[in-house]
């Protein structure tokens, strides 16, 4: 085990190391001046601000050069101030992950509040019409792009019964009852469109386990149904679903991007793509970094995990 | 003929009646609709103190430093930081507005380069510090100097300030400029907000940057970036309301960032915000059927739906017969109907409109003629019509207005490629001169404060003159009109300014979409600076 | 190998439990009811796309009607905030809609199989270098990277479609290298090689017949997504250049007028929901048909 561990350890870092020099070399592809981002449409003749800027953010200097700097401040945990906003990068993003990551969390909660029982019904009763009405329910989640799930919720639910609010996050300092009022919706715009894989998982997985013999000598032995699939059946079969969820984090982030803009959610999702929009390299590159670190974190995480729990892994 | 144009001196009772409490009485015009307030102030009893306004505004706070914002007609810094010098409407019918007093009570021009300004003595900025004459100084000083500043461009004629008291002020500038007290009040010119020397000097630019310190009614409270700002009552402020206690009466307010209008406008129709600034044309008349919500509408800081700008040192619109034939082929009255939704009327003048000196209707329209058109480019040499490229910003409404004049000028022979782009490439090739045709949407409303606040749009190599069109005798013309104080002679100069404009077709405007601004009825007692809500005699009704 | 390339080889070779009795591929695929939903709506995308042309009723990119018409003898779906028919818009949509999912994902396909073909075949340091590569693309959100890409690209359907391709990659590169991976050690691709097989014929007759399944099913699982990505896309302001259709940006347009005119929204919500959600069940109804026919070879 230890060795598997050390081994995955000893791939991550060169990926780490890959990741930044990614991470830098979008921004440096995004086309167009950050200097002139920074002046906007309205001053964008102004050219003693504009020279101000490009000092001020280093591009004066050759490529290799700012990602160096770049990255010992990086390391040495200074990401640098934000382009557009003027703090410190990594006061953004401490402010942001925490919204962030509720909203994930409570995302990947709905999705799986869907996603296990879907699941579980179709494995137990595949092919019937349970089953197939369990999977369309489930894909559908998938079949419409998040900003219009978000838009009908929003008109539904803010607007047209006035239950909750349309917008605007409120921290969990506010309260824990308005604070899952503003978190309700989007969350759900984002965990529907987790389901349709995590309920596949579910169900091809508990299929399989309940073929397995310890699953028919429990039968045999007599006990009803619901309680081999409890003890015996469920449990196994988590164990890729788990795996399965950890591996849908980069998909869960993406998503944030959109439904972060639909509900003003002020979160890492939003921060990177008003940073591409904007050219805010340094808020830029440092969202995109914690980002991804997350997701390798989480595959790694998984990969753990699975090798624990299956051994034929570690010696593949 | 514009009040602030002649150099005055107000009295104290003037200013009292002109600036402060007492509410604009209401002059129905066309276009104008204001909310039914009375002409005199509320009685002291129906006013309730208390509260949070809560607002949306329609960009995200860059900084909480007003100088270096380039959006400083957000409601955010005007909340926090008083300005020498504001507007008020004069007449609601054209749109003109008046220079009145702030921080600066009365001033003087003992020539006709010299101002001097008496400030307000007692005020005291949120840290506890003065205000006096020695931090206006430093405030203007800073304007002009700072290497970021958004207000620059606009004081470079200040040649020298000084503080010849302690509440005494004088500018002195280089040339005569007749626009420039209106230049100090204009947010998207050199809106002079006094911030505190006391604060920026302990915390440092970064710092003041996130935790600003002013002497407006309400104090800074929090920022969360992209998100809102949250300010508080200033208990101190120096203005007193029409109970006899000091404004606002409000408790505070929220300023929030919703990035989606389509949200923003829920948001407003669940009940959970009380402004929102900005309405797109398409929803004004749903507001306004709503019996909850109301709009002010301001035409004159609307916004010139389609301000083309040709490239006048490229093929084809080199040719001034094909920038005229342009010109001539905007559909004013479809894109109305179009892109209007019943607000929007047709506008002819580009940088100019109605209310602003020099403005004159029998000046040549360029009014659309698909006829005139095909003989304009026949003349041209282009018998078979033009093909040509229109650069337009990946966003809404630009997206829009960009597909409607792509067919539109296809259908009189320009066929035309629409080339969407990113913002941050848009503005690298426009800047670049690399287009033939670009627009955006233009504010006319500066050449109704003073169309020599326009200069910068309008020069060559003008900061602001996005198409970078040159032509000298407009540039003589603006230097004269800049330096003259008689009216008369202004309106004269700027009207030639404007018929060259139209006669050369530099640039081409579509429609005219007046600024609506959507409230919840429960708000009383909102001003607007010129476009900018004014919340600090706002109060809410129970 | 790691815990996602043996869920892929197990999401891909287990679904139902065998049953007895005739189990041709194309019988095991229409009786599922899902898949017979998707191939019918596949065909019909198929065929609206390659017909548009020739049946819509006008130019979609030209006004013809007044604005925010509802629904009527003249322009059977209405008319849009330009006043363009909608019916038109909506099949030329159909033909954006299968050249961004068909030329994304094969160009992921095309990337993919070749990184995890020499991955998987070569393995050692090859396999090292290239799996790091594509751990890395791995390691971006999704959207955050289409997204960055695309910008860098600038605005327009092909560079969205090279952007969606690129991120969606690494899905193929792992399902194929660990395909590749496992059947490299079978005896019968032991014998091959000690017979002389170079490493094409390799890849060709051993590997490829047996990963072709899985590639097919997890094509139509991402093809839909490709879908919902370019909309995603055109929301943010890339994606397909004006006044071009695609469903997606009609999508994006129309929510604005969402109380105004629900059927501007309606429409292209219809149509991206029911071809999303058909291509997933067929994708669902393949892999089950694929993995009995699969365990009848033996090959699993």
């Amino acid at each position: 085990m230890a060795r598997y561990l050390f081994r995955r350890l000893l791939y991550f870092v060169p990926v780490v190391f890959l990741v930044t020099v990614v991470v830098f070399s979008i921004t440096m592809l995004l086309p167009g001046d950050p200097a002139l981002a920074f002046l906007g449409e309205a001053n964008m003749r102004d050219k003693v601000a504009y020279e101000t800027m490009r000092k001020e953010l280093g591009l004066d200097r050759p490529i290799p050069v700012q990602y160096a700097i770049w990255l010992g401040k990086a390391v040495r945990g200074d990401l640098g101030r934000s382009v557009r906003t003027h703090e410190a990068v990594t006061d953004a993003l401490a402010a942001r992950l925490p919204v962030t990551i509720e909203l994930a969390v409570v995302a990947l909660g709905i999705a799986l509040a869907i996603a296990i029982p879907v699941g579980i019904i179709s494995a137990v009763r595949p092919d019937s019409w349970l089953d197939a009405t369990a999977t369309v329910m489930a894909v559908s989640g998938v079949a419409l792009p998040e900003f219009f799930v978000g838009i009908l919720l929003i008109y539904l639910f803010a607007v047209g019964l006035r239950v909750l609010p349309p917008s605007g996050y409120v921290p969990l300092s506010a309260g824990l009852w308005p604070n899952l009022k503003s978190i309700i919706l989007p969350a759900l715009s984002l965990g529907l469109t987790l389901n349709a894989v995590t309920m596949r998982q579910v169900r091809a997985s508990l299929i399989e386990v309940m073929r397995e013999e310890y699953v028919t000598v429990a039968r045999a032995k007599g006990l009803p149904e619901g309680a081999v699939i409890r003890v015996h059946a469920l449990k196994n079969a988590m164990i890729p679903v788990i795996t399965v969820i950890g591996l849908q984090v980069g998909r869960l982030f993406g998503g944030t991007v959109v439904v972060e803009t639909i509900f003003a959610f002020p979160g890492m999702g939003r921060l990177a793509a008003d940073s591409i929009f904007f050219r805010d390299f340094p808020a830029l590159q440092g969202v995109v970094l914690v980002m991804a670190l997350a997701v390798l974190m989480c595959n790694l995480l998984t990969d753990v995990l699975y090798a624990y729990v299956d051994p034929r892994i570690r010696y593949a | 003929m514009p009040d602030h144009m002649t150099p005055q001196r107000m009295r104290r009772r003037d200013f009292l009646k002109l600036s402060g409490l007492a509410v604009v009485p209401l002059v129905a015009g066309a276009g104008a609709s204001w909310p039914a307030v009375a002409a005199t102030p509320a009685p002291a009893a129906a006013i309730r103190r208390g509260g949070t306004l809560i607002g949306a505004v329609n960009w995200t706070y860059p900084t909480m430093d007003p100088h270096i914002s380039t959006m400083a007609s957000l409601p955010g810094y005007d909340a926090m930081f008083d300005s020498l010098v504001r507007f008020q409407l004069a007449d609601a019918k054209t749109g003109q507005h008046r220079v009145v007093g702030h921080l600066a009570e009365s001033w003087e021009q003992p020539d006709s380069r010299t101002y001097v300004f008496k400030l307000k003595r007692g005020v005291k900025f949120h840290d506890g510090s003065l205000f006096d004459a020695e931090v206006a100084k430093w405030n203007v000083l800073r304007m002009r100097d700072h290497p970021k500043s958004s207000r620059k461009n606009y004081l470079t004629n200040v040649e020298s300030v000084e503080a010849r008291d302690r509440y005494t002020l004088a500018i002195r500038l280089n040339a005569p400029r007749a626009a420039f007290l209106p230049i100090l009040a204009y947010h998207w010119a050199g809106r002079a907000h006094m911030i505190s020397k006391a604060a920026m000097d302990k915390l440092g630019e970064e710092g003041f940057a996130r935790s600003p310190v002013g002497s407006g009614p309400f104090k800074f409270k929090q920022w969360v970036t992209d998100d809102r700002v949250i300010l508080e009552r200033n208990p101190d402020y120096h203005e007193t309301g029409a109970d006899g206690k000091p404004l606002p009466y409000l408790d505070g307010a929220v300023w929030r960032y919703i990035p989606d209008p389509a949200v923003s406008l829920m948001d407003m129709r669940a009940g959970t915000l009380h402004l929102l600034e900005t309405v797109a044309a398409k929803d004004v008349a749903g507001i306004k059927a709503s019996p909850d919500l109301a709009t002010f509408d301001m035409p004159w800081a609307g916004q010139v739906y389609f301000q083309a700008g040709f490239n006048i040192d490229a093929p084809p619109f080199n040719n001034v017969l094909v920038r005229r034939a342009a010109a001539q082929g905007i559909d004013r009255e479809g894109m109305a109907k179009a892109l209007g939704f019943g607000i929007g009327v047709p506008h002819y003048y580009p940088k100019f409109m109605s209310g602003a000196l020099g403005y004159d209707e029998s000046l040549p329209k360029n009014e659309y003629d698909p006829a005139k058109v095909k003989a304009l480019l026949n003349e041209a040499g282009f018998p078979d019509g033009v093909s040509i490229e229109l650069k337009v910003i990946a966003r809404e409404p630009e997206n829009t207005i960009g597909e409607f004049v792509q067919q539109m000028w296809t259908n009189v022979g320009i066929k035309t490629k629409l080339v969407s782009m990113e913002r941050l490439s848009w503005i690298d090739a426009v800047r670049a001169k690399n287009f033939q045709v670009c627009f955006w949407r233009g504010n006319p409303g500066g050449a109704v404060v003073d169309p020599d606040i326009q200069r910068a749009r309008i020069i060559c190599g003008g900061e602001n003159n996005w198409s970078q069109f040159c032509d000298r005798e407009i540039d003589r013309l603006m230097d004269e009109g800049g330096r003259t104080f008689d009216p008369k002679k202004r309106h004269e100069t700027y009207r030639q300014v404007l018929r060259l404009i139209q006669d050369r077709a530099y640039l081409g405007a579509g429609i005219l979409v007046p600024l609506v601004d959507a409230y919840r009825r429960e708000v009383q007692g909102m001003r607007f600076d010129f476009q900018v809500p004014d919340i600090r005699a706002a109060w809410i009704k129970a | 190998m790691s815990a996602e390339s043996s869920i892929v080889a197990r999401l891909s070779s287990r679904g139902i439990p065998r049953r007895a009795g005739s189990s041709s591929f194309f019988t095991r695929l229409f009786r599922t009811r899902g898949s017979l939903f998707g191939l019918v709506v596949l065909a019909l995308v198929l065929l609206l796309a390659t017909i548009a042309t020739l049946i819509a009723p006008y130019n979609p990119n030209k006004t013809v009607e007044t604005i925010l018409q509802k629904p009527g003898i003249h322009n059977w779906l209405g008319t849009d905030h330009l006043g363009r028919d909608i019916l038109s818009r909506l099949l030329y949509g159909t033909r954006v809609a299968v050249l961004a999912g068909a030329v994304s994902v094969g160009l992921a396909v095309l990337l993919g199989v070749s990184i995890g073909l020499m991955a998987g075949y070569w393995g050692g340091w090859v396999d090292d270098v290239l799996m790091r590569i594509v751990d890395t693309l791995w390691a971006f959100p999704t959207l955050v990277l289409a997204l960055a890409i695309a910008a860098s690209l600038g605005p327009g359907l092909s560079n969205a479609m090279v952007a969606i391709g690129i991120v969606f990659t690494p899905a193929f590169a792992r399902l194929v290298r660990g395909q590749a991976l496992s059947i490299r050690e079978r005896d019968f691709a032991i014998a091959a090689r000690a017979l002389g097989a170079g490493p094409l014929r390799m890849m060709l007759c051993h590997i490829w017949p047996n990963v072709v399944g899985p590639i097919i099913v997890q094509s139509s699982l991402l093809i839909p997504q490709a879908i919902i990505v370019e909309a995603t896309l055109s929301f943010l302001g890339l994606g397909i250049e004006p006044p071009n259709p695609s469903w997606g940006s009609m999508l994006r347009q129309a929510y604005q007028y969402i109380e105004r005119a629900p059927w501007l929204s309606l429409f292209p919500g219809a149509a991206i929901f029911i071809t999303v959600l058909g291509l997933n069940l067929l994708g669902d109804g393949l892999r089950v048909a694929l993995d009995v026919r699969l365990r009848q070879r033996g090959a699993s």
